[in-house]
Formats: structure tokens, C-alpha cells, sequence
């Protein structure tokens, strides 16, 4: 389980527009928002989906910038495809 | 009120960012306070870039749970890059190593053999006989150590002491020299004295910004975010980019130029003779404050003394200075016209003009930034030197807002690499071991007998590959870095050697990576909060951490494994007999104890480690060797700034740093400074004196002139293109932390080949494709990118190095600049077809 905290900026007339596209985003929700622009936003997930979620948030009209704020997770995460990472040289 | 897991997890989210937008929501607070699910937070340096951010650590029942970008911290103020993001991540790739892993055959050391897992005994027992059999065979120079821009200061302080003054060879050098080694020239040069004047504050006070081979938006984000904030709010503020192709920072371009690879040399010229045949110099400030002088030209490639290039150059290596008029430097820069220039750079007239103005305009304060294009370049002191000269031509510098910056790229270059000295050719606090009066002074801090430190220069990172496959080397041990995946020309220079029977090698890492397959023995490493550390930023910030969790398996710290090996040598095996008859209270002694346990190291007893909240910490090390080893360390170290020749490096005490967000050296009387070299912001500088480069005796600072020269290799008519290599946002370095973050690895998966589309065309190639690239070194495949973030002009390819399955590094020349031995990795010829 992957818990984020993000904070939106938005433009100040398309806040509440915003706010409605942000939490028909799945695992989304909006706990506060501002009359200058700003939102509070969590988003959740369990299958590593959450960094695509997050970065889907630029395609919404309006939004300005996406500030990272918290990451919380239970049980990370691995890869379950090989990273590649020994370049092709193996053990032995 | 009873909150579920999950619900209290989200109500952190909540929490932290709501402060980070600064608005209070009601019952959130209280809710938390009343939940029974505590998380233990506390500060540390970020472990990725140079920026230096600040992340606030979330432990629970001994395993990190949660990140936050640190709102106290005056470098990010609560923001995280999206690395910095799921750092935590970092620590739990499951393939982390756990124990030592020895090659091994029918129970032998065996060269040819499988990796067998061992104790830490038998691993240090088979080192230990192997780095004696070799100083005994061949005198202590067999034996080296390549290090890290990302070790803690005390490890950097502890791996140079082990080596220069314990096994007594220069030959350690760091990864750093990759990175910052061409800036730490350009710096000693032109100042005397290492790191910028200025500081992060400039962002927010320069009316001008300028980018040199620097791609901040992706590669620093953070200070991105400042200098956008600055560049959106402030009337009038421009921000010019320079690059030899186009990438993300452009987007906020109000001056962007591509320029063709090396002629930034002509640009800044350029730039000086525009502000000279306009009189737009500060007049007063050059005849008080400045020298000029010219350096040795046709000075080659850094390359074997047997490539004819270095046969062919004039000055091969050459950098004394000599004294010029400032009548004679105009000469020389006359001949860097606005037309010559324009034709050599192909940047288009006007912008050159543009720039050149917000330079030689007085009322306007400039803030230049570089990485590593300029510094991983084969005339690398020069340029960083030519942005001082425009600078200082101008009187622009160490006051707010005018401010020549390198950035780093590793989170201690500047702490660890470069103020502790772990080059080959230093020691701490800018002194280095050419320097008798120098090595007299570190033999008196260290408590040990005169002429333990060897004078000659030790082998750099280049120099080391080269003399590991030469056979003069024959024991290396690399530690907290990928050097098999970092360095140049690795298919002819690195492996070679890393394989021949002679030769043992050691590599330290959490996590297999390149570097461990192609090792003898991997030693496995407790990494960033799973042990007590020290960073040192870009602006000259020292940011201190205590230990979060614990290494999992057998894994112990770089700085752990340093004193243990210690332990396996006496003094009168890796000491000459000369030394040890005159002074003959250090026979029969370990290195260790000679080294650590001199009264000064071993000073601070184990004690409870707390924060202000009362939370309690453990230190590993310290309940291992029974005295506080971090602080022992740092102490003695810091009398290097407090007591050495060398004025200006001062550091705070080892207590003061784990209460406050950093401060910025020098740190006189516990306060930190911001601008150096300038009265009112610097306590060197006394009353009246207005500005003052102590660095250098007279307190003048040197412009000195160098010219246009080519590159090694340049496009012909087989290898036909330009390959620069570099990076991307989601990466940081080697990958072999942010490829196991799953997050970073699906965002950019595999390193790809960044074409013109018509240059693909022209092969046959279409965005997708596969490709080859091809040098006269190596070839690797990758798919062809002519859409995305890197837009590249006609006749140049981009490859980001981080993909361990694509070592674009086999193509890169081992070519350096010869002054400071730093690799140009921007500029490879290599053709490439259709795979």
C-alpha cells in the first residue's frame, strides 16, 4: 500500500473544476482547497499505479504545479522483473 | 476516535501537506495526537544529488515507513524532486546484499571461480594477505582505493587516512574526479581556495540567470523550482540557457542557445572582449582585486603518454601561470568577435549579443550556473576559469545575487571528496601532499612521525584503471560507487585490468551492480540512514543525520569496514624500516591503533544518542569499537579548518550540526556564512577592506585567459556524430539505487538514443527502432528517441548512462582534461545504424 500527500496548484478560477477532476481519479481525494488556488490532495494505491495517477494530474487544465509533499508505504514494493542492473554480467 | 491503519496513514498525508500549503484543517492534528500508531521522525540529508535537501525520516518497529520533503529546511522548504520523493524505497530493493560474497573454486580463492558467500573474517583475512603480498612485492603504490562523493565525511576523513598515512600512498582517489575535479581547478586557480563564494540564496536575488551545460530542471529540480519562482515573480528577470542541445530547462528560456560541442570556450571569450571593447569593466575593482595571466596552450588530452595526440601537443599536462597586463589579456580576446563567434558556435548573432549584455550591464545582477558541461570537458579548468574572468571583469561576485555557481551532482562532492581530501593530490582542508609544510601540519594532527605521508602524487581515477591493467597496481577497493558503469573506455581500459590474474579487487555496494560482477570479493554496505552521517552540499553546507535503522544481514558501513581492516596490519608490515627505527614507539602497533585510537579519534565515549524529543537512536558503530567514532573523527578533522594554513575552512562543532538544517563554512563563533570573500558578509574580510580573496597571498583573484582549442575526437566521415552522454530526472547516476525504486524504474525503464529525426531518417531509422551506436571502443543498442524531453539538433546524439544493461560508457575515450585529470564524457564521435 502506497499513501501520498500531494499539493495542486491551480489556477484560481479553475479550482473547484479541478477538484472535481482530481477525485474522479481513482484512489484520489481532495481534503481541503483554497480560494488562491491550492489543494490538498491524497492518492492511494496497491499496485504501484500512483506515480502514473500523480503525473496524469499535469493533464488536467488548470492545474499549474504538483508539489510531492509525503510518501507513506506498508510492505514496499519490488520489482518483480529483473532491473538489469549487473549489465548482463552473471554470477560465477 | 479510533482510526484504522489506513485512515491514519492518509491522515499524515494530510497533515504534512496541508502544513506545506499552509493551511490548518480542523481535527486533523488531534486525531493524529490521539492515535497509538507512532511514527519516529527525524531529519537527514537527502542521499542523491549535490542540492543538498533536507527529508524527514518516518521510522516504525525498525523499518523506514514514511518520507517528507523537511519544511524547516532553508535549501527545498518542505518540496521533494520525485527521487527525493520515494527515497526511502532505496533502502528496500530486495536484492539488497547481506553478506560477503567471495569468488571461489573447490573451496579456494579462486579468480575464475562462482561468488560463494563468507564471513567478514575470512573476506578481510584473504584482503589483508593480498594488499601485503603486494606492498611487499612492490612497495606501497601496488595497492589503491577508489571512493565516493557519496560516503559520509568521516569516511572520506578515515578511507584518506587509512591510505595516505596508514598503508602511506596517495594512490586514493574519488569518483568525484568524474564530476567536479575540472570546478576544484578552476576554483584553486582563480580564488586559492576551493567551493563557490556564493550561496543558494542568489536565487532568489539575481536578476539574470545563466546556464552553462547545465540542465537544472531535471538535474537539480529543487533549485529549479527557486530560480522559476524568482524568474515568474520578479519584474524583468531572464533566464538564459546554453547547451548543445535542447532539453527541459529551455521551457523557461528567454535567451535559449545551442551551441556546437567545446566552443563554449569562444562564447565566454566572446563575452570578455564584448565587455573590454565596451568599457563596461569595473575599473576600480580590477585594479585592486585582480591579476591576469595566461596558461600554457596545446597542452593535449590527458590520454597514454604514447597516443599521438599527447606526442603531437606542445605543453602535453602545462598550467603555470604567467603575470599579464590587463593591455595584453584584451589582446588576446580580440580576436573573439561577435561574427568569428557566431560562425564557430552556430549560435545565431543576436542571442550571443543578448547574453553578452546581461553580463556587461552593471545594474544588472547575474547568477551563472554549471555542471557538467562544463566540467566533464578536456579543457574543463579553462572554462570554469573563463566564467570567473566575466565575472570578475565585472566586479560580479560574492555579494547577493552576482554569483559565478557550480552546482554538484553527488551529495557530498563538496564534504567528502573535496574538503576532507580524498583526492589523489590532497589532503584536508585544501592542502595537498606536493606541499611539505602541508604534510607536516597533517602529520602533527594526525600524531604521527614526520614523513609518513609519501609526497609524490597518488594515481587518479583514469591513471588508476590504467595502471591496474598495466600491472602496477594490483589490489583495489572501491567503495560507495559504480565506477564499471561511471568511467570511460571501459571495454579497453577497466575491464582488462579488473580480470587479470594479478590483480584483486574489492567492491563495497548495498546492491549488485556492474562493479560487483567484475570484482573478486563484494563487501555488503549499510547505506545512508542505517548509520551516522555528514554531507556537505554544494553551497558549502555541512548537514548531519543520526542512524534511522539498521543494515539488513551482515551489512556494515563503509566507515565500519575501513577500521576493521585496519585491525589486520601492524605497522611493520606496510612501514619502512627508516620509519619505524626513528621513531620506534609505533612498532608493533596495529594501523588501527596508530590511525584510531590516538587519544584524539577515540576521545568521545559511548553515549546515549537522543534528539530534543527524547527519542533514542542507535549507532552501530559506536557499541562495535565502544567510543563515539563519528564524533571522534570529525573532531579531529575539523582541526585541519581551525588550525591549518590555510585560512577560511572552518567548521562548527560535531554537536552543533545534529540540532540546526545545516550551516554554510566558513562557521566563526557558531555562525555560518553566506557570501564569502566580501566585508559585512565574511569575518576574513576586516573592517574596511571591502572585498578580499584571501585564498590567495596578495587577496587578489587571477583572470586568466586560455583560448578555443578542439576537442580529442570530433565528427569525420565514418564516425559521424556527436554522443553526448547524461541524465534524466527519474535517475540519479548508475541507477542502482533508482532502478529498484518500481515507481522511477517504470517512469524511465531503459536508457534510449535521443536523434534529430532526420538523422534517423537518413540511416534508415524511425523513433522506436532499434539502433546501434557504434565508437571506435565499443557499440551498444538502444531505441531510437527523436520526440520527448531532449530535443537534439542535426549531427548529435544524447544517451543517459544510467541503464546497466546499455553501458554507453564502452564508447566514451578515456581522453581527460589534463589539468584535472576529469573525463569529457560530452563528446564521442560514433556512427550509428539500423540493428
Amino acid at each position: 500500500m502506497n499513501v501520498s500527500g500531494v499539493l495542486v496548484h491551480a489556477l484560481p478560477e479553475l479550482v473547484e473544476v479541478v477538484a472535481l477532476r482530481l477525485t474522479a481519479c481513482a484512489g484520489v481525494e481532495v481534503h481541503a482547497s483554497t480560494q488562491d488556488g491550492r489543494l490538498v490532495v491524497t492518492v492511494e494505491d496497491e499496485e504501484s499505479l500512483m506515480f502514473d495517477t500523480i503525473n496524469s494530474f499535469h493533464d488536467i487544465d488548470g492545474v499549474l504545479s504538483i508539489s510531492l509533499i509525503y510518501h507513506e508505504f506498508d510492505n514496499p514494493l519490488v520489482l518483480e522483473k529483473e532491473t538489469k542492473q549487473t549489465g548482463g554480467l552473471s554470477w560465477g | 476516535m479510533g482510526l484504522n491503519r489506513r485512515e491514519f496513514i492518509k491522515m499524515n498525508a494530510v497533515a504534512a501537506t496541508a502544513a506545506a500549503a499552509g493551511i490548518a484543517i480542523p481535527g486533523v492534528k488531534d486525531a493524529l495526537a490521539k492515535s497509538n500508531d507512532i511514527i519516529r521522525w527525524d531529519k537527514a540529508a537527502c542521499r542523491y544529488c549535490g542540492t543538498g535537501c533536507s527529508v524527514l525520516v518516518g521510522t516504525k518497529d525498525g523499518q523506514v515507513v514514511a518520507t517528507q520533503g523537511d519544511p524547516e529546511s532553508p535549501v527545498n522548504r518542505g518540496l521533494n524532486c520525485v527521487k527525493g520523493y520515494f527515497l526511502s524505497k532505496i533502502l528496500y530493493g530486495k536484492d539488497r546484499l547481506t553478506q560477503p560474497l567471495l569468488r571461489k573454486r573447490d573451496g579456494q580463492v579462486d579468480k575464475d571461480g562462482a561468488f560463494e558467500p563468507v564471513s567478514w573474517d575470512e573476506a578481510f583475512d584473504v584482503m589483508a594477505q593480498k594488499w601485503k603480498a603486494a606492498i611487499k612485492q612492490k612497495g606501497a603504490d601496488a595497492v589503491a582505493m577508489f571512493g565516493s562523493g557519496q560516503w559520509t565525511v568521516w569516511e572520506g576523513y578515515a578511507a584518506a587516512k587509512l591510505y595516505k598515512a596508514g598503508f602511506r600512498t596517495n594512490n586514493i582517489d574519488p569518483n568525484a574526479r568524474h564530476c567536479m575535479a575540472s570546478a576544484v581547478g578552476g576554483f584553486m586557480r582563480a580564488f586559492g581556495s576551493d567551493e563557490p563564494m556564493g550561496c543558494y540564496d542568489d536565487l532568489e536575488h539575481a536578476d539574470t540567470f545563466v546556464l552553462w551545460g547545465s540542465n537544472m530542471a531535471e538535474m537539480h529540480p529543487i533549485l529549479w523550482s527557486r530560480l522559476t519562482d524568482t524568474r515568474l515573480t520578479k519584474t524583468g528577470c531572464q533566464v538564459h540557457v546554453l547547451s548543445t542541445f535542447e532539453h527541459r530547462s529551455f521551457e523557461l528560456a528567454d535567451n535559449g542557445m545551442i551551441f556546437e560541442p567545446q566552443t563554449d570556450l569562444a562564447i565566454l571569450n566572446y563575452i570578455a572582449n564584448y565587455i573590454i571593447e565596451n568599457k563596461a569593466y569595473n575599473k576600480t575593482f580590477i585594479d585592486k582585486l585582480v591579476n591576469f595571466n595566461t596558461t600554457p596552450t596545446d597542452i593535449g588530452y590527458g590520454l597514454r603518454p604514447e597516443d599521438p595526440r599527447e606526442q603531437q601537443a606542445k605543453n602535453a599536462g602545462k598550467g603555470q601561470l604567467n603575470k599579464i597586463t590587463f593591455e595584453e589579456y584584451a589582446q588576446q580576446v580580440k580576436p573573439y568577435t561577435l561574427e568569428y563567434t557566431a560562425k564557430l558556435s552556430k549560435v545565431p548573432k543576436e542571442r550571443l549579443l543578448k547574453l553578452a549584455k546581461q553580463y556587461a550591464d552593471p545594474n544588472r545582477k547575474v547568477a551563472s550556473y554549471w555542471t557538467m558541461g562544463f566540467n566533464q570537458h578536456v579543457r574543463g579548468v579553462w572554462v570554469n576559469g573563463l566564467i570567473y574572468n566575466v565575472h570578475l571583469l565585472m566586479g560580479k561576485i560574492s555579494e547577493p545575487g552576482n554569483s559565478p555557481f557550480s552546482l554538484t551532482g553527488q551529495p557530498s562532492a563538496c564534504g567528502t571528496a573535496r574538503e576532507v581530501g580524498t583526492f589523489s593530490h590532497r589532503l584536508p582542508a585544501d592542502l595537498v601532499v606536493t606541499n611539505g609544510e602541508h604534510r607536516a601540519f597533517a602529520e602533527k594532527v594526525w600524531k604521527l612521525p614526520q614523513g609518513t605521508i609519501p609526497s609524490n602524487l597518488g594515481a587518479h581515477a583514469t591513471l588508476m584503471q590504467r595502471h591496474l591493467k598495466d600491472g602496477k597496481i594490483n589490489c583495489y577497493w572501491q567503495m560507495c560507487n559504480n565506477n564499471m558503469q561511471a568511467g570511460p573506455n571501459i571495454n579497453e581500459e577497466m575491464y582488462p585490468g579488473w580480470r587479470d590474474a594479478d590483480n584483486f579487487t574489492v567492491v563495497s555496494d548495498p546492491y549488485p551492480t556492474v562493479s560487483t560482477m567484475a570484482a573478486d570479493l563484494i563487501l555488503p554496505t549499510a547505506m545512508w540512514v542505517e548509520k551516522e552521517g555528514a554531507y556537505g552540499n554544494a553551497e558549502r553546507r555541512s548537514q548531519f543525520w543520526r542512524q534511522q535503522v539498521t543494515g539488513p544481514g551482515e551489512s556494515w558501513s563503509d566507515l565500519w569496514q575501513l577500521m576493521e581492516f585496519s585491525k589486520r596490519f601492524k605497522t611493520d608490515e606496510v612501514w619502512p624500516q627508516e620509519l619505524l627505527d626513528k621513531n620506534p614507539e609505533y612498532r608493533g602497533k596495529t594501523l588501527y591503533e596508530v590511525l584510531f585510537r590516538n587519544g584524539q579519534v577515540d576521545k568521545f565515549p559511548k553515549q546515549k544518542i537522543t534528539d530534543e524529543r527524547g527519542n533514542a537512536y542507535d549507532n552501530d558503530e559506536m557499541e562495535h569499537f565502544g567510543f563515539y567514532v563519528q564524533k571522534g573523527l570529525y573532531e579531529e578533522y575539523r582541526l585541519f579548518g581551525l588550525q591549518g594554513p590555510k585560512k577560511g575552512h572552518e567548521l562548527g562543532a560535531f554537536d552543533q550540526y545534529h540540532k540546526v538544517r545545516g550551516m554554510r563554512w566558513p562557521v566563526i563563533d557558531g555562525k555560518e556564512t553566506l557570501w564569502r570573500y566580501r566585508e559585512g558578509y565574511d569575518s576574513h574580510v576586516g573592517a574596511g577592506e571591502g572585498v578580499k580573496f584571501y585564498g590567495n597571498k596578495d587577496g587578489r583573484a587571477n583572470i586568466i585567459f586560455a583560448p578555443y582549442e578542439p576537442p580529442a575526437e570530433s565528427p569525420d566521415n565514418e564516425y559521424d556524430l556527436w554522443m553526448s552522454t547524461g541524465r534524466v530526472l527519474e535517475h540519479w547516476h548508475s541507477g542502482s539505487m533508482t532502478r529498484r525504486v518500481p515507481e522511477l524504474y517504470r517512469a524511465f525503464p531503459d536508457a534510449v538514443v535521443f536523434m534529430h529525426p532526420n538523422d534517423a531518417k537518413k540511416r534508415g531509422l524511425r523513433r522506436g527502432m532499434a539502433a546501434r551506436i557504434i565508437s571506435r571502443r565499443g557499440e551498444i543498442e538502444a531505441l531510437v528517441e527523436t520526440r520527448g524531453r531532449n530535443r537534439v539538433p542535426e549531427g548529435l546524439v544524447f544517451i543517459p548512462w544510467f541503464d546497466a544493461s546499455r553501458l554507453v560508457n564502452k564508447l566514451v575515450l578515456d581522453a581527460t582534461d589534463p589539468l584535472s585529470k576529469q573525463t569529457d564524457f560530452k563528446k564521442t564521435a560514433v556512427k550509428i545504424i539500423r540493428a
